[in-house]
């Protein structure tokens, strides 16, 4: 297999892969909420974000965590009070969401019927 | 006197092979990754019209049935009219589906887009086209390559399309972002040009090959053993497949992984998915196809094996995806390069859309055998053992295969 063969793979791979990045934090900065927006949210702190500090800026912007994400640095939190979010940059959030159907999905050949957290569970 | 010799005129930029491929990697990674976003939307969709959810599973379950049904025909459409039309009316077609499903304001609508419209857009602008134009475009020796990178691009369109749905729908809305999706099927227009490169319609071809009708070929096919193995062997994968992508989320949930946790190791499956493909593609050059598929199948079986023997954690959660994404879809450009060896090129798209429509008879019952014995026992082991006695079925089945053209395709 020669190289210009690779190169074409690695160039088509990784232009597409900017392309995505650019569209997705194009759409991910769209998509954050306002400052006087309340009620579920996923809080996003900076990537590194101790426990304790991320759990204290909650506390202290008024929120009631719900709970720590896997990626640890992102929060689901709740307030009926508005302007949830505004506090909570005061605090260090970097910035806020509803919380995405960000579903991973895998190839397969087969499409998803449903949202797999309408599936049953053990 | 002079006159002026008959020179033919240049061959368009986009004929280039490098352009041809390309264009049909991006190709496959809008067909794969817009339809990859359907799940997203059940929610939305059935909230908005106070639907049941049986009105929108009904809808991707005829757009899976379609699509299988749907994919022999179209290949054979464009084995007879050329890749180009057949891509291009696909792309129409499922832009079309997509755009109703945004629309629709009834579930008969909604069925007619989203499964009737768009499970035929699917088959016709499907990789099956794409990679059988890619395998007539490029010589043998350069076949398998192409093979895999098309499997990778779409493998790498699933990856990729599914948090951009979600940033729309978070951003603009379901139905807006529907839209952007059915404008982005549109990309498969222009895309679709390239393949009119006539080397890419109608690539060398053995004297029997050229001989050969359609009917002959199929004929040919479903009386030679091994293009019959291969078919059995592609059901297994279309199983497994489709059982782990919609069962393994619960079964993780089940073992006290969190969802977030279980997303995150999930999107490991795509990406080592795209190594696996593009790798697969690069083997399946260097000569033998049958043995690396055979061992796919098996070492399957062995991860399987010893995931759900193992006490589930984060680590063997993320060592069996893993390892699981290389061998996903590394299947294919094994599977349709032996197509390709044993029938040549002419009709490839039509055979190897028999064999993907085992596949997705597979696929089929893997979802639903998946959701009936755990209904019916409280637990998914069962179908998990009857995976792994399918791979060691598949490993055999493929071993015995000849990798050499059919009889009546030889010496020509």
């Amino acid at each position: 297999m020669a190289l210009h063969e690779h190169r074409l793979a690695m160039g088509l791979f990784g232009g597409v892969a900017l392309v995505w990045l650019a569209s997705l934090g194009f759409l991910l900065h769209r998509a954050a909420l306002p400052e006087t927006a309340s009620g579920d949210m996923l809080a996003v702190f900076r990537p590194g974000t101790a426990q304790d500090d991320a759990l204290f800026a909650l506390l202290n912007a008024g929120g009631t965590p719900i709970r720590q994400t896997a990626t640890g640095f992102v929060w689901i939190v709740t307030d009926s009070e508005p302007g949830l979010v505004g506090r909570l940059k005061k605090e260090g959030m970097v910035a806020a969401y509803r919380p995405l159907p960000f579903t991973p999905t895998v190839a397969g050949c087969f499409a998803l019927p449903e949202g797999v957290e309408r599936l049953p569970r053990k | 006197m002079t006159t002026a010799a008959a020179t033919p005129s240049p061959a368009p930029w986009y004929y280039a092979p490098a352009i041809v491929i390309v264009s049909g990697c991006l190709l496959a990674m809008v067909n794969f990754g817009v339809r990859s976003t359907f799940g997203l939307f059940t929610a939305p969709i059935s909230t908005a019209h106070d639907w049941p959810r049986e009105i929108f599973s009904l809808g991707m379950a005829l757009q899976n049935l379609l699509w299988g049904l749907a994919t022999p025909v179209a290949g054979a459409l464009a084995d007879r009219f050329g890749a180009a039309r057949v891509l291009i009316a696909g792309a129409f077609f499922y832009a079309l589906g997509v755009f109703v499903m945004a629309v629709a304001p009834t579930p008969l609508m909604f069925h007619l887009g989203g499964g009737l419209l768009t499970g035929i857009g699917i088959a016709m602008s499907s990789f099956g086209i794409v990679m059988a134009a890619l395998g007539r475009l490029v010589g043998p020796e350069r076949r398998s390559w192409a093979f895999g990178i098309a499997t990778a691009a779409s493998s790498m369109g699933q990856f990729i399309f599914a948090p951009v749905a979600g940033a729309l729908i978070a951003a603009y809305g379901w139905q807006v972002a529907l839209k952007v999706m059915a404008a982005l099927s549109l990309l498969m227009l222009p895309l679709a040009l390239p393949f009119l490169n006539p080397r890419a319609n109608a690539g060398p071809t053995t004297a029997n090959e050229a001989a050969m009708t359609l009917r002959q070929t199929l004929a040919s096919a479903f009386s030679h053993g091994s293009y019959i193995l291969l078919v059995f062997g592609f059901f297994v994968c279309g199983f497994q497949i489709a059982f782990v992508t919609v069962h393994l989320p619960p079964y993780l949930a089940g073992h006290g992984i969190t969802p977030e946790f279980a997303g995150f190791a999930i999107a490991f499956i795509g990406l080592f998915n795209i190594i696996g493909s593009y790798a697969a593609g690069i083997i399946g050059g260097r000569g033998n196809k049958r043995i690396p598929l055979s061992l796919i199948y098996l070492i399957r079986s062995v991860v399987v094996t010893l995931f759900i023997l193992t006490p589930i954690t984060n680590t063997t959660t993320l060592l069996f995806t893993s390892t699981l994404g290389l061998l996903w879809l590394s299947t294919v450009p094994f599977t349709i390069g032996l197509v390709a060896v044993m029938f040549g090129t002419r009709y490839l798209a039509t055979l190897y859309g028999f064999v993907f429509l085992s596949h997705q008879i597979g696929s089929f019952l893997g979802v639903w055998l998946g959701g009936r014995i755990y209904d019916a026992t409280g637990s998914y082991d069962p179908v998990w053992w009857m995976g792994v006695a399918l791979g060691i079925f598949a490993f055999f089945v493929h071993l015995p295969i000849r990798e050499r053209a059919a009889p009546a395709f030889a010496h020509g």
